[in-house]
């Protein structure tokens, strides 16, 4: 399902040079759960950055579906990270002025759709998350954990193949870690959706199917 | 998209208001620049009625408490002479109140229960010929009126229509009149006389006979009004009041031509147009500022929720109208209240004077103008918001 082919990321200023990722090859198949593991620095928000499709790789390919998608043009990129592709990251970034309805039907925007079919969606992603009650709740007025369940709400309301999640349990305590590897775990088994998660947590990624570990930019298992 | 865009300006109104507030006040100070700039273009496009060319005005001043009638007739009569013995003048008439002057006449009268505001002037047989006045039915004055028993009566066209319609005036009584009162005979029609000029709204105006000889009701006016032979330049004045003076020595004699006055009246009429104007181009500098800072802010600060989107699947182009939409529709919550305002006008009638056509004109005019504003102040930052990095906005700091 996703493939990526001697992946290489340079970052480049007039004086330095950071290595950030290289010779990164992987290929991950629909339903898996699969973390990635690795040092701070090593390079793992970068790839999953560019398996989302919100960065690009300075060397190698990236395939969705067989088809390369590297080369894409902005717009194609934007539409398959809307279809395709669910994100979830550690500081949430939910949008502090909307309610959670309103943060959530966000990915839905960007689809010809009418109001109404998005409420629907919204409030089904919702309920998938168990914040069929909060609702008209402001971020603000929620807690960590419910705040990162809007947020998945908000990444799988498109009803996507692939979920990003860039330490989704980070800024949370365990037991509501828990709640949220819960989550993604049912997402993945019932739903099939392909979950690629980074975790410095090796309790959530002994949860996983595969562990993917990077060090200083390299794959190293 | 609108709807979203709606709830989250909405609920940012905090932060928004102060732009708000300001948009609010630039509006309304527009809308009364604009009214006032459409109302004169549409006065601009109507007819004046006549002509000022190669006419000049002469205020007598009699310098004297009060003159027997008899006395300033004879000399009025010496110096009509004079004038017409210049081969530079063409005609010479007389009048109370003179086109592009400060003074005005009007009357409040009510008929068949309805207020209609009338403008009158007193004016002689020859102001026809001096202001090329133009007959549109009926006649002007003539020299047998002098024996009429009514008081005759010169109408503009709008004032035919306001008090007969679409029936023929002529002959027929202006007003009713109360006892022991001369009638007022409609004896013709002018297409227009619009005293204050071009910018000046249309009003209802009838010229009654002035008599030369009339010692009774003493209408004899104290401006002369002079057609001169095309060509005739400004050193004539000089020679024109040596002429006056020598005629009738202990009268003083105060000349300009109208094409003078019409530059100085029109200028009294412009002047507070571009003192509003000035106001209101300093509101919108502020406004603009203000929309730039307000931008700018959400570019910088919303960050991540720029990132957000695009991880969401935004497009550039989706991230450019977002930022111009939420712009005019900060906007447009600032104008709401002011249209809402605005609208009272015709309501309480505080703006008779103007048109449907012109308050509406104004209306657009000055909506469009504010969300041109918006736009233009928008350009450049919603660009600077394609710019933004989504894997950089999204870092954890
Ligand atoms: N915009 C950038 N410019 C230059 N270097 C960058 C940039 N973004 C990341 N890097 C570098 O790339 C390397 C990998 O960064 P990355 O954020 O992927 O690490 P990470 O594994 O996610 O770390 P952490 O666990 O702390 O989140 C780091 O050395 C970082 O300094
Ligand atoms: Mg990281």
């Amino acid at each position: 399902m996703i493939q990526l082919e001697n992946i290489e990321k340079v970052y480049r200023t007039d004086t330095l040079e950071t290595v950030a990722l290289s010779g990164i090859n992987l290929s991950i198949r629909k339903g898996e759960f699969v973390s990635i593991m690795g040092p701070s620095g090593s390079g793992k928000s970068t790839l999953l950055n560019i398996i989302g499709l919100l960065d690009v790789a300075t060397g190698g390919k990236v395939s969705l579906n067989e088809k390369v998608v590297s080369s894409h043009k902005d717009r194609d990129l934007a539409n398959l990270r809307n279809r395709e592709l669910g994100f979830i990251f550690q500081k949430f970034h939910l949008i502090n002025d909307l309610r959670a309805i309103d943060n959530v039907e966000i990915p839905l925007l960007y689809r010809n759709m009418s109001y109404k079919e998005r409420r629907k969606m919204a409030e089904e992603a919702l309920e998938k998350v168990g914040l069929i009650s909060r609702t008209s709740h402001f971020p603000s007025q929620l807690s960590g954990g419910q705040q990162q369940r809007v947020a998945i709400a908000r990444a799988i309301v498109g009803k996507p193949k692939i979920l990003l999640a860039d330490e989704p349990t980070g800024n949370l305590d365990s037991q509501m870690s828990d709640e949220i590897m819960n989550i993604l775990k049912e997402l993945n088994q019932q739903e099939q959706t392909t979950v690629i998660m980074v975790t410095h947590d090796k309790r959530m990624a002994d949860m996983t199917d595969r562990i993917i570990r990077i060090f200083d930019g390299r794959q190293v298992a | 998209m609108i709807r979203h865009l709606l709830k989250l300006t909405w609920n940012r109104k905090r932060s928004n208001f102060l732009i708000m507030l300001e948009i609010f006040f630039a509006f309304l100070v527009l809308y009364v620049v604009t009214t006032l700039g459409v109302f004169y273009v549409d006065n601009y496009n109507k007819p004046l009625g006549f002509s000022y060319e190669n006419v000049w005005s002469i205020v007598m001043d009699t310098q004297q408490q009060s003159i027997a009638p008899q006395q300033k007739i004879e000399k009025t009569q010496q110096l009509l002479l004079a004038l017409k013995s210049f081969d530079e003048v063409e005609e010479v008439g007389g009048m109370f109140i003179l086109p592009f002057s400060a003074p005005d006449y009007n009357n409040n009268y009510r008929i068949n229960g309805r207020k209609v505001s009338v403008h009158i002037n007193t004016v002689t047989d020859e102001l026809k010929d001096v202001l090329d006045l133009k007959i549109t039915r009926g006649r002007w004055f003539e020299k047998s009126d002098e024996a009429a028993k009514a008081n005759l009566v010169v109408i503009n066209e709008s004032l035919s229509k306001e008090l007969f319609g679409d029936q023929d005036p002529i002959g027929k009584p202006l007003f009713e009149v109360g006892p022991g009162e001369k009638e007022k005979i409609v004896v013709g029609v002018i297409a227009e006389f619009r005293k204050n000029g071009e910018l000046a709204p249309l009003t209802n105006y009838f010229f009654e006979r002035a008599s030369m000889y009339d010692t009774v009701n003493f209408t004899l006016p104290s401006q002369l009004v002079i057609k001169l032979r095309p060509g005739t330049t400004a050193q004539f004045e000089e020679k024109l009041v040596t002429r006056l003076q020598n005629t009738v020595g202990e009268w003083s004699y105060e000349v300009e031509s109208l094409a003078e006055a019409h530059r100085s009246h029109l200028l009294f009429y412009l002047t507070p147009l571009i003192v509003l104007g000035i106001i209101a181009a300093f509101l919108i500098l502020g406004v603009s500022l203000g929309l730039i800072g307000v931008i700018w802010q959400n570019v910088t600060a919303r960050a991540n929720e720029i990132g957000l989107r695009r991880a969401a699947g935004a497009t550039l182009t989706h991230i450019f109208t977002q930022i111009l939409l939420e712009l005019l529709l900060i906007a447009s919550l600032g104008m709401l209240l002011g249209v809402l305002l605005v609208m009272q006008f015709p309501l309480l009638g505080i703006i008779d004077f103007i048109s449907a056509k012109v308050y509406m004109t104004a209306l657009v005019i000055s909506v469009v103008f504010i969300y041109l504003v918006a736009i233009i102040c928008g350009l450049y930052p919603s660009w600077l918001a394609t710019k933004v990095q989504p894997t950089e906005a999204l870092h954890a700091e």
